[in-house]
C-alpha cells in the first residue's frame, strides 16, 4: 500500500466511504473453528485436479494461467531494432519497450554472517523497473517458532543519488543510473537474529546488444507501415471450429527459439441466464494427433483487455521440436444455462416446533422438474437459523437450483453441487421458520457439454530445428511415455513407495508383476538402504529402523524430520532437523551418536559420495534455480558447487547417482527432468513436462535406472517408471502408484 | 507425521522471498496451518465482500464460501503466485455466482442503495465521507473494482493485476486516475 502518494486521510476517507462494517469476532471464530475442523480432515494429497467443481476449475485455470509452471529459457535471439512497444524479458516478463531498456550493470550481492543478499538482474523500462533478487542462507531459527508470530515484513525499497526513496516497483528516471538497493530486514525474521538494514549499490547501464527482448507479436491489431516485418503472421494463425456461444482466440505470440507462448481468451457472447465453464485444462495436440506437453509460463501476464466481461485470458509455453504444426487447442467445457419453471413446486415440510442446530430431518421425497427426476434427501438446521436442504438427482445434468421458504425472506444462503453429484442449499433467517413449510423451487440451473470449443495455429515460419522431429537427448515425453512397455520378467525387484490414500502407509512392490505389500502403516517417507535390506522412517516415537526381511523394527527415540538418507555403508542414516534444531544431522546407529553438519532446517539432502566423506544437498538459491551444496563430514567445510539450472523452484527433489557423478533433479514446471554431472557441466533434459508433477525421484544402486514417480490426473498418488539415462531404456512399473522412496534390485 | 503432504515431498521455498510464503509453506505441511492465512486476510476478504453485497449476512456466508473453497483447493495453489490474488479470485467468483443465484446482476444498484441507506442513517460518516460515498457509488463499476481491491482487500497493484487480469502497469494507472478524479471532485465540493 505503499506505492502511490495518496495521504493516508484520503486513503482512510475511501475505505471509510465504502461504510464497512466490523467483521463480527463469533463469525470469525466460529468460521475458524470449521476450518480447523475441515483441515484436520483433509488428505494430504489434493492432486485430484480438474475434478472439482467446475467453477473452481475455471478460477484454477486462470490462476494456473498465471502461477503456475515457469519459464523455459530460449536461446539468445537478440532482436536489437524493436519498434514494437511490447517485448518479453525471459524471467521478467512482457515490459514496455517504447524507451530504450536499461539493466543491471552487474549482478551485486552482500554476505553477512552466512547470509547472502543478491539483486541478480534489473529491467528499467519508461513505466516501472523490475528488480530480482534473492536472499539466501537464512538459518530456520531466525523464524518465529510460534506459528501465530509474524517477523519483519517491512518491504525493500530504492534510495535514488539525491536521496529521494521510492518503491521497488516505480520507474527510475532516464537520467538516473544509480540507485541503493535497501532491505531494511529479512522478511518474517525476528529482531536481532540475522543483519538487517543491507544496503546494495547499483548500477544501471542501457541493456546490452545480447540482452534478450524479444518481440511479442499481437495477432489482432495490423502490422504498422515502416514496422518490420513479423516474424508470424497476423490473421492466418486464427482458425479453427468454433462454437457459435465462445470461440477460443491464440491473440498474441512470442517466439522464444526452441518453441513459442502464445496468449489468447477464452471469448462467450451467452445469452443472459446461460454461462460458461472450462472444465479442465487445455489439450494441445499437434498435425499428427500427438499431445504437445506445455508449461504455463507464470512471467507472463494475459492480454490487458481480458478484463472485458465474458473473457477468459490463458497464456500456454511449448517447445517445437517435434511439433508437426497446425496444433489444436481445445478447451473442454460446459455451458450452464438457467430454466425458468412454469409454476414453482412447492414441497410441503413439518420441521416441528423448537428445531435444534444440527437437527436432521430424512425425507427422501422425490418429484421431477424439467427432465430431471430429484429426491428431497434431508434437511438440517443450521446454527444461523436456517436450514440446509440436501437433494439428489438422477442425471449428472442438474447443475444447480434454487430454494425458498414460502412466506420467509432469506437473508443469507448459498451453496451447489457437490464432487459426489449432490446439491446442497442453505437459507438463513433472521428467524428460523418452523412448523409446517412450503419450500418452494422456482429455478433449475443444467450443464450441457458444449460443442468442440478450440483453434487451430500454425506459426508463419517454423522455428530452426523445430522441425526435427528426433529428441536424441530426452528420453521421456508424452507420446513415449504412453508406449512404455513393463519391465521384462528377468528384472527382479522391487520399488518402496508411500501412498496417502486409503491412508498414509509405505508400500513394497514387485517390479514386473503387479503385487504389492503394506510395509507400515500411519507413516512415510521412507529412505531405502543402498543394500535394500532397511529402511529408515520417522514416526511420532522416533526414527525406525525395520528390516525388511524380518519386518523387525528398531526405534531410536527422538525427533527426526525430513529428508533422510542412508550413508552408502549404511551404518549412518542423515536427516534434517533433529530433536528441535535445525540442520542436517547424521546419526550414527551403533551408538545413535549424532553430529550436526549445517543450520539452515531446510535442507534437502540429495545424497552421499560413494565414500561416505561428504554429504550433498540443496538450498533455495537465486533466480536459476537451487543451490548445490557439500558438506565434508570430517572437516565440516562446506563448499558451494553450482545452481541446478532450471531447476525447480519449490523443491527440485535431487537424487544423486550412486556412483557420485550425476545429480537427477525437478525441473523448474515440477513435472521434467533434469540430469547433470556433478563436475558442473550443463544439464540434460531427460524426461520433457508431463503430468501434474514428479513426486518422487530415487536411483537403483548399480546407477543403471533412475525411478520417477509421477501424478497425473490418472494417478494422482504417482505412477512410477524407470528411465534408464544412459541408453534411454524405459519402463512403466504395473499395479502400483505413490510417492517413490527406494528401488531395490538384487 | 500424519499431516504431510506428500504429494511434494520436501517442497521448499526460502520463506524469505515473498509474503505469506512462510505461512503457505506451514499450510502445505500441516493444513490447520491454513488458519493462519485464514486470519491474516478473513478481514479483507470480508470487507471486500460485504461492499459488493451490502448484507452482512450474505457477506458472511460468501466470506465463509471463499475460505472453504480456498481450503479445498490449496493443494492446488502454486507457490509462485500470490496467494492474495488467488484468493481473492475466488471471492469474486463467490460474489458472481451470489448474484447470478439472484437472476440479476444488481452490482451497482445494490451498493449504491446499500451506501444511501447507510447516508441516511448517518451513523458513522462524516459529511465528508458521505459524499465520497456518493462519488464512489457513481463511479463505473470497474473502478469502483479497484478501489475495493485497494483499499479493502489491502492488495498490491501487483495482486491486483493478478486479480484482474491486467498488466500491473495498467491497474496502478486506472486506480490512481481514479483516486486523482475523486479528489479533484472532493475539491469541487469543499472548495
Amino acid at each position: 500500500m505503499s506505492n502511490h502518494d495518496l495521504p493516508t486521510q484520503f486513503e482512510d476517507e475511501i475505505r471509510r466511504a465504502f461504510n464497512v462494517p466490523s467483521i463480527r469476532s463469533d463469525f470469525v471464530a466460529r468460521l475458524e473453528l470449521d476450518l480447523i475442523n475441515r483441515a484436520s480432515q483433509a488428505r494430504p494429497s489434493g492432486f485430484h485436479a480438474f475434478r472439482l467443481r467446475p467453477a473452481w476449475v475455471l478460477i484454477g485455470l486462470v490462476i494456473l494461467t498465471i502461477a503456475f509452471g515457469t519459464l523455459i529459457f530460449g536461446p539468445q535471439r537478440v532482436y536489437a531494432a524493436i519498434q514494437q512497444f511490447l517485448g518479453y524479458v525471459p524471467g521478467f516478463g512482457l515490459v514496455e519497450t517504447s524507451a530504450p531498456l536499461r539493466v543491471l550493470a552487474q549482478p551485486v550481492s552482500l554476505t553477512q554472517d552466512g547470509i547472502t543478499v543478491a539483486v541478480n538482474q534489473a529491467v528499467l523500462t519508461a513505466t516501472e523497473t523490475r528488480i530480482d533478487y534473492g536472499v539466501s542462507g537464512v538459518p530456520l531459527s531466525a523464524y518465529p517458532s510460534d506459528e501465530r508470530v509474524v517477523g519483519c515484513t517491512e518491504p525493500p525499497y530504492l534510495i535514488l543519488p539525491d536521496g529521494t526513496r521510492q518503491a521497488l516497483e516505480a520507474p527510475i528516471p532516464p537520467d538516473v543510473n544509480e540507485a541503493t538497493f535497501v532491505l531494511p530486514c529479512i522478511f518474517n525474521t525476528l529482531p536481532g537474529r540475522v543483519p538487517s538494514n543491507w544496503q546494495l549499490a547499483l548500477r544501471f547501464v542501457p541493456a546490452p546488444p545480447d540482452f534478450t527482448v524479444l518481440p511479442v507479436v499481437d495477432l489482432t491489431t495490423p502490422t504498422l507501415p515502416g514496422s518490420p516485418t513479423p516474424t508470424l503472421t497476423p490473421n492466418s494463425m486464427i482458425q479453427g471450429d468454433q462454437s457459435p456461444e465462445a470461440e477460443v482466440r491464440v491473440e498474441k505470440v512470442i517466439e522464444t527459439g526452441d518453441g513459442y507462448i502464445v496468449l489468447g481468451t477464452v471469448r462467450t457472447s451467452l445469452p443472459a441466464g446461460k454461462w460458461l465453464e472450462i472444465t479442465a485444462g487445455p489439450v494441445v495436440t499437434d498435425a499428427r494427433g500427438h499431445n504437445v506437453p506445455y508449461a504455463y509460463p507464470n512471467d507472463v501476464q494475459p492480454p490487458d483487455d481480458s478484463m472485458e466481461s465474458g473473457s477468459i485470458p490463458w497464456a500456454l509455453q511449448f517447445k517445437a521440436q517435434g511439433i508437426e504444426f497446425p496444433i489444436t487447442l481445445e478447451f473442454p467445457s460446459s455451458v450452464i444455462t438457467e430454466i425458468a419453471l412454469p409454476a414453482p413446486v412447492v414441497i410441503p415440510l413439518d420441521l416441528g416446533g423448537v428445531p435444534q442446530p444440527g437437527q436432521t430431518w430424512t425425507l427422501n421425497q422425490e418429484f421431477t422438474l424439467d427432465r430431471f427426476h430429484i429426491r428431497l434427501v434431508s434437511v438440517t438446521a443450521d446454527s444461523r437459523e436456517g436450514y440446509t436442504f440436501l437433494f439428489e438427482a438422477n442425471d449428472p445434468g442438474l447443475y444447480d437450483l434454487s430454494v425458498e421458504v414460502e412466506g420467509a425472506s432469506a437473508i443469507g444462503g448459498g451453496g451447489g453441487r457437490d464432487g459426489s453429484g449432490r446439491i446442497g442449499k442453505s437459507l438463513s433467517f433472521t428467524q428460523r421458520p418452523v412448523g409446517h413449510l412450503n419450500l418452494r423451487i422456482t429455478h433449475l440451473w443444467k450443464v450441457e457439454a458444449t460443442p468442440l470449443l478450440s483453434t487451430t495455429w500454425t506459426p508463419s515460419s517454423v522455428q530452426s530445428g523445430a522441425r526435427d522431429t528426433s529428441s536424441p537427448e530426452v528420453c521421456l515425453d508424452a507420446n513415449t511415455l504412453a508406449t512404455l512397455p513393463n519391465p521384462p520378467s528377468s528384472l527382479k525387484g522391487t520399488v518402496i513407495v508411500s501412498q496417502t490414500y486409503p491412508q498414509m502407509q509405505i508400500v513394497r512392490a514387485d517390479l514386473t508383476v503387479a503385487q504389492s505389500q503394506i510395509l507400515v502403516q500411519g507413516s512415510a517417507r521412507a529412505a531405502v538402504s543402498p543394500d535394500g535390506d532397511h529402511l529408515a522412517y520417522a514416526t511420532e516415537e522416533g526414527l525406525v529402523i525395520q528390516n525388511l526381511a524380518s519386518g523387525e523394527t528398531t526405534v531410536i527415540p527422538g525427533q527426526f524430520g525430513d529428508s533422510l538418507s542412508w550413508s552408502p555403508d549404511a551404518q549412518r542414516v542423515a536427516g534434517v532437523n533433529a530433536n528441535g534444531q535445525y540442520g542436517i544431522f547424521v546419526l550414527r546407529l551403533m551408538d545413535h551418536q549424532m553430529q550436526q553438519v549445517s543450520n539452515l532446517g531446510y535442507e534437502s539432502i540429495a545424497g552421499w559420495s560413494p565414500d561416505g566423506t561428504r554429504l550433498y544437498y540443496t538450498i533455495p538459491g537465486h533466480a536459476e534455480g537451487f543451490l548445490l551444496r557439500a558438506v565434508d563430514l570430517q572437516t565440516g567445510i562446506t563448499t558451494d558447487l553450482f545452481t541446478l539450472e532450471r531447476s525447480s523452484r519449490k523443491a527440485p527433489m535431487a537424487v544423486l547417482s550412486p556412483d557420485g557423478q550425476w545429480i537427477a533433479y525437478r525441473g523448474d514446471d515440477n513435472r521434467s527432468l533434469y540430469l547433470k554431472p556433478v563436475n558442473g557441466e550443463p544439464a540434460r533434459l531427460i524426461m520433457a513436462p508431463l503430468g501434474i508433477a514428479i513426486n518422487g525421484l530415487a536411483w537403483e544402486k548399480t546407477g543403471r535406472f533412475l525411478g520417477v514417480s509421477l501424478i497425473t490426473e490418472e494417478a494422482p498418488e504417482g505412477a512410477l517408471y524407470l528411465i534408464s539415462p544412459a541408453t534411454c531404456e524405459g519402463y512403466a512399473i504395473p499395479g502400483i502408484s505413490g510417492a517413490l522412496n527406494g528401488i531395490i534390485v538384487p | 507425521m500424519n499431516d504431510r503432504d506428500l504429494t511434494d515431498p520436501g517442497e521448499f521455498v526460502d520463506p524469505t522471498v515473498h509474503d505469506d510464503v512462510f505461512l503457505i509453506h506451514l499450510a502445505q505441511r500441516d493444513p490447520s496451518s491454513f488458519s493462519l492465512l485464514y486470519r491474516k486476510y478473513v478481514e479483507r476478504v470480508f470487507r471486500y465482500i460485504y461492499s459488493r453485497v451490502g448484507q452482512v449476512p450474505e457477506a458472511e456466508d460468501l466470506t465463509a464460501q471463499t475460505f472453504l473453497s480456498a481450503l479445498e483447493n490449496f493443494p492446488r495453489f502454486r507457490n509462485n503466485g500470490s496467494f492474495a490474488a488467488w484468493l481473492f479470485a475466488i471471492a469474486r467468483s463467490k460474489v458472481m455466482d451470489y448474484f447470478r443465484r439472484q437472476r440479476s446482476t444488481p452490482l451497482m444498484e445494490n451498493l449504491t442503495d446499500s451506501n444511501e441507506r447507510d447516508l441516511l442513517s448517518e451513523v458513522i460518516h462524516s459529511e465528508r465521507v458521505a459524499t465520497l460515498s456518493k462519488l464512489i457509488a457513481n463511479l463505473p463499476e470497474e473502478e469502483r473494482e479497484l478501489l475495493r481491491l485497494r483499499f479493502l482487500g489491502e492488495m498490491t497493484y501487483a495482486e491486483m493485476a493478478q486479480v484482474l487480469h491486467r498488466s500491473e502497469s495498467a491497474v496502478k494507472k486506472a486506480t490512481q486516475r481514479t483516486l486523482a478524479r475523486l479528489q479533484a471532485q472532493m475539491e469541487v465540493y469543499y472548495e
